[in-house]
């Protein structure tokens, strides 16, 4: 076993050892002729061309993973000169997609994050969110598709969304603030029927992960991929998850559409196809028509790019592409059946202050 | 018109006393939980400023001086830093110097990060005479070609253009 | 257990292993030296360049540079106070003070080596205690985070030149610029205005940036004289005096390890509330506390030592849970993933040679770090005499372009040059800036762990939580601490004096 992934590591080594070597020999020859080199996405409107990525985030956040994952692709399809990433955190997300909103036209800049921010935050009425319409961005691309998992503690009395729902207390949810997961709680409290006590303030993923494995909070949402390592080892149980298609390791576990009232459903099913819209690429309001058809084309030939889909699965980085028209018309109906999700928020957001 | 130092004091702590009042005022707007701390922090800003004030304007002067320090522990030892001759700094050096950060503020904005630091440094060194004009242009130009290699090269910084970036498009 | 630890180091002695580790800590000093880069950036940097190397040599690389930048923090705190990230800022408090009385050399090599030795018997201490890790993490919360934050307030006292009531008045202030921006407790926007920008609120390093850097550079600006007048002061002192005073100050080297340890196993201290910690806990334990803030050498070497420290305990969570203590160790996770290795409660059973193999970069690289930083220190000591007018436009230019690249924002600018005429302000009227900021870092850990504890436990949370009622007695004993030895040692005086 271990001579495999020795020879595995040499070989990857190897690999790494000839890229640079090749690369540093075509180097000259690509500078040269820059574009040439592959045929271009998106008519090579963005050929030599500077793209601009603002990541809704920090350097160490999850958005920004995605986007260093996607950066040479997309310049390898679009013939870009260069694909910049600016980091831009701040506000949820929302520092980063106020920018984009008023950037004027001819920018080359595009906002890489979280739809279900621009969706979730003007409902709520954040402040910071008003001057937002979510349906004039531009929608250019989803990457990634997370399913949202509800945890509880590994060694909580809670085992089951049953157990949760016959619970003679409010749920004790530990939160960092009004976040996608915090909104996504209190719409699964509605429409169960169990009340939610949110317990704010806490440092990040981090901290409200290790409440729940402590027993401080009863449980918490996250994306599946950040609690799969805690659940594999015991010290979270997931009993629900708030996605349309269940997880082939884990088929068990119930999804929330499945098991609401009926009458409570279409506003679960708004919430869940609102977080499947995760992390995308969005255009300003302003954005030139041939700049966005070119720049869907791009992400799409991106993202089936088989070199990328190899990287992504080795450092377990899962795409799940959906192209640039079909999300912009996806949203475009969301935003107005998630209007019954908005009294909801409203009061969540409430009970906090 | 010459303003004592005891006036100074009286107008500092009078900016303050406005500050925590303006903060009182503000608080509230927020809800409970919003205000639970900052609320009571300023009354307690105030309560503290009126203090200084009483013990400033009616204390004695070593009421006024009570070091924290002196109530830890015995007579702090002679000044271990060796006397230099201590100079008062004049009205025209101290406007001077927020004219210095005034002026590096305004490049800033009108021509971007990295030409405002090749501007101010080579005003700067030609200014206050410390070297020729030649010289202030390479010194110049080394600090911003080093700063931009460190911040735009290296760690991806992307600068800001300045205000007047447009006319030069 | 020994095999592992062999194992652990023998992985690391490879060639590319040992050049990366190289690569990473010359690039995390000069990551650290630039204002407001902190060793997040300097690892989020090197990340694309990782994929595709021996997993030793990719740890050694990010682990390197995020250890260097501790000491590269270090060095701009102590000649010219300006701290290049938040965690350099207890070290402005006596390093520079120091360096102002001629003493830069022995002040840059008592704090390379005590982040040398507190790194060390942090990294020790680490392997002896793999087994009570998870235990202690389970053990401890908001309600005991509130209280680690209470005693780094303590430090308040300290730093009160001139009068009490100004020296809280400063911290006050500090609180509430704390507070300017969206309230994540309640999700409300306090004091900004409707100013998109003020939503984030104040940033730490671009505050102290201004606070400290832009404020002495207007004051050497109108004094026209260098920070170190050689005519006046003689640099006096050597490299082997500060080599020598980390390891007199054994004791305090050691206790500063053990609470950096800890803090960093704690996930959502932060390293910056270690320095604090540490520089708290040198004051109140020292007999002659008064020298603090004037240039004590031990206000030099404990926030070292702690943040040498630090860095092991923050592997800690990131490795048993899979849970990222901090951001940095958010980004070593990513990296981790990118190998292959799955963090959980196996690394700390299974896997123990890879920890080993961490434990051993932390002490190789402090050992690198240590090496060059005292070799290059009789150079860096010579800079603070350099003239006022070569050192005022280089450093404000250089100040002015680290707030701006902090968080990309040109508002930031304007924040520092505030924060350096709010600072020259203070200063001239003595209320004190170190209160000011420790009141800043604190405010939110307090508000934010006091939030918790309520909703959590209800009002009467520390009948609840036993640990945190035991730390806030040790917070009041310690902060009582000084007063009483000082009553004490009056009342001998007063009756040696009575006696004939």
């Amino acid at each position: 076993m271990k001579n495999k992934i020795e020879n595995a590591v040499e070989n990857e080594v190897e690999k790494t050892r000839r890229k640079l070597m090749f690369a540093g020999a075509m180097a000259p020859v690509v500078m040269s002729m820059p574009g040439r080199v592959f045929a271009q996405a998106g008519g090579g409107y963005y050929k030599d061309k500077v793209i601009i990525i603002n990541v809704a985030g920090g350097a160490s956040g999850g958005h920004t993973r995605f986007a260093r994952l996607l950066q040479p692709y997309l310049q390898k399809h679009s013939g870009a000169r260069e694909v910049r990433i600016v980091n831009m955190p701040g506000g949820g997300g929302l520092k980063a997609a106020n920018h984009i909103w008023r950037v004027k036209p001819g920018s080359p800049e595009i906002f890489f994050g979280n739809v279900s921010t621009l969706l979730l935050a003007p409902l709520a009425g954040s402040p910071g969110a008003q001057s937002l319409d979510p349906v004039k961005f531009n929608y250019l691309g989803r990457v990634t598709s997370e399913p949202r998992v509800l945890c509880v503690g590994g060694k909580s009395a809670i085992k089951t969304i049953q157990d949760v729902q016959k619970l003679k207390r409010p749920f004790v949810y530990p939160s960092q603030g009004t976040d996608e997961d915090f909104y996504t709680m209190a719409v699964l409290g509605d429409a169960l029927g169990f009340k939610v006590k949110a317990v704010t303030g806490y440092e990040g993923n981090a901290d409200t992960s290790l409440a729940v494995i402590k027993g401080d909070g009863d449980g918490h949402i996250t994306g599946w991929s950040e609690s799969l390592g805690p659940i594999r080892s015991g010290d979270k149980n997931p009993i629900l998850m708030v996605t349309s298609q269940p997880s082939p390791d884990y088929p068990q576990i119930p999804i929330a559409t499945n098991i609401v009232p009926a009458a409570k459903r279409a506003t679960v099913q708004a919430m869940a196809t609102i977080l499947e819209t995760h992390r995308s690429y969005i255009g300003p309001p302003n954005m030139d028509p041939q700049a966005i058809a070119a720049f869907r084309a791009v992400v799409t030939a991106a993202l089936s790019d088989p070199e990328l889909l190899a990287e992504s699965k080795k450092n377990e980085r899962l795409v799940s592409p959906m192209d640039g028209v079909t999300q912009q018309k996806r949203i475009t109906e969301l935003a107005k059946s998630s209007a019954s999700l908005a009294p909801i928020l409203v009061a969540a957001v409430k009970d906090i202050q | 018109m010459k303003i004592s130092r005891h006036a100074q004091e009286n107008v500092a702590s009078v900016l303050l006393l406005a500050f925590f009042a303006g903060v009182i005022v503000l608080c509230q707007d927020f809800g409970p939980r919003a205000r639970m701390i900052p609320l009571p922090l300023a009354v307690f800003g105030i309560v503290l400023t009126l203090i200084q004030m009483a013990w400033h304007n009616f204390g004695s002067p070593e009421e006024l001086q009570m070091d924290m320090i002196s109530v830890q522990a015995p007579t702090i030892p002679a000044a271990e830093t060796p006397a230099a001759p201590v100079k008062k700094p004049s009205r025209q050096g101290e406007a001077a110097a927020y004219g210095m950060i005034a002026v590096l503020l305004a490049l800033t904005f009108a021509a971007g990060v990295m030409p405002a630091a090749f501007l101010f440094t080579a005003g700067y060194f030609m200014v206050t005479r410390y070297c020729s004009w030649r010289l202030s242009l390479v010194y110049a130009a080394v600090l911003t070609v080093s700063l931009y290699l460190l911040f735009v090269v290296a760690l991806q910084m992307q600068p800001y253009h300045g205000l007047l970036a447009p006319l030069f498009q | 257990m020994i095999e592992a630890i062999l194992a652990g180091l023998t992985a690391l002695l490879t060639p590319q292993a040992l050049l990366f580790m190289l690569i990473g800590v010359v690039y995390g000093l000069v990551i650290g030296i630039l204002p407001g880069l902190g060793g997040v950036v300097a690892m989020a940097l090197l990340l694309p360049f990782t994929y595709g190397f021996e997993t030793a040599a990719t740890l050694a690389l990010l682990l390197g540079a995020h250890i260097a930048t501790i000491w590269g923090d270090s060095v701009t705190s102590i000649l010219f106070s300006v701290p290049g990230s938040a965690k350099g800022l207890a070290l402005c408090f006596d390093g520079y003070p120091m360096t102002k009385k001629g003493q830069a050399k022995r002040a840059l090599a008592a704090s390379a080596t005590g982040a040398l030795l507190g790194g060390i018997i942090g990294a020790i201490f680490l392997a002896l205690c793999i087994p009570l890790i998870r235990p202690v993490i389970l053990a401890l919360g908001p309600s005991e985070y509130l209280m680690m934050a209470l005693w780094g307030l303590t430090v308040i006292a300290t730093f009160s030149e001139g009068s009490l009531m100004k020296g809280l008045t400063a911290s006050v202030l500090g609180v509430l610029v704390a507070f300017i921006g969206m309230d994540v407790v309640t999700a409300t926007p306090r004091f900004t205005f409707g100013s998109e920008f003020l939503m984030d609120g104040i940033s730490f390093p671009v505050a102290m940036i201004g606070l400290f850097a832009v404020s002495e550079m207007m004051k050497l600006a109108i004094k026209g004289t260098p920070i170190v007048d050689r005519s006046l002061v003689k640099e006096e002192s050597t490299v082997w005096q500060g080599v020598q005073d980390a390891f007199r100050h054994w004791w305090l080297v050691a206790r500063s390890s053990l609470l950096g340890l800890w803090i960093g196993v704690l996930p959502g201290v932060g390293a910056s509330v270690a320095g604090l910690a540490a520089y708290a806990q040198a004051v109140q334990t020292s007999k002659t506390p008064e020298r603090f803030g004037k240039g004590a050498v031990e206000g030099v070497i404990a926030p070292d030592a702690t943040m040498g420290a630090n860095e092991g305990g923050g592997l800690m969570p990131t490795l048993a849970f899979g849970i990222p203590g901090g951001e940095s160790m958010a980004i070593l996770l990513v990296a981790f993933i990118g190998l292959g290795v799955v963090p959980g409660p196996d690394m700390l059973t299974k896997n123990l040679d890879l920890v080993f193999s961490m434990v051993w970069i932390i002490v190789i690289a402090n050992i690198a770090v240590t090496v060059i930083g005292l070799g290059i220190t009789p150079w860096l000591a010579r800079l603070p005499s350099l003239q006022a007018n070569l050192m005022v436009p280089i450093v404000l230019a250089v100040c002015f372009v680290g707030a701006y690249a902090t968080r990309g924002h040109i508002e930031d600018v304007v924040v520092a040059a505030v924060f350096g005429i709010v600072g020259y302000l203070m200063d001239k009227y003595h209320y004190s800036r170190a209160n000011f900021v420790i009141g800043m870092v604190l405010a939110v850990m307090i508000e934010r762990n006091l939030h918790i504890s309520l909703t959590l436990y209800g009002r009467d949370f520390l009948l609840e939580r036993p640990i945190a009622l035991a730390m806030l007695l040790f917070v009041l004993v310690t902060a009582a601490l000084p007063f009483v030895r000082n009553w004490r040692r009056k009342r001998r005086q007063a009756a040696g004096a009575a006696a004939p």
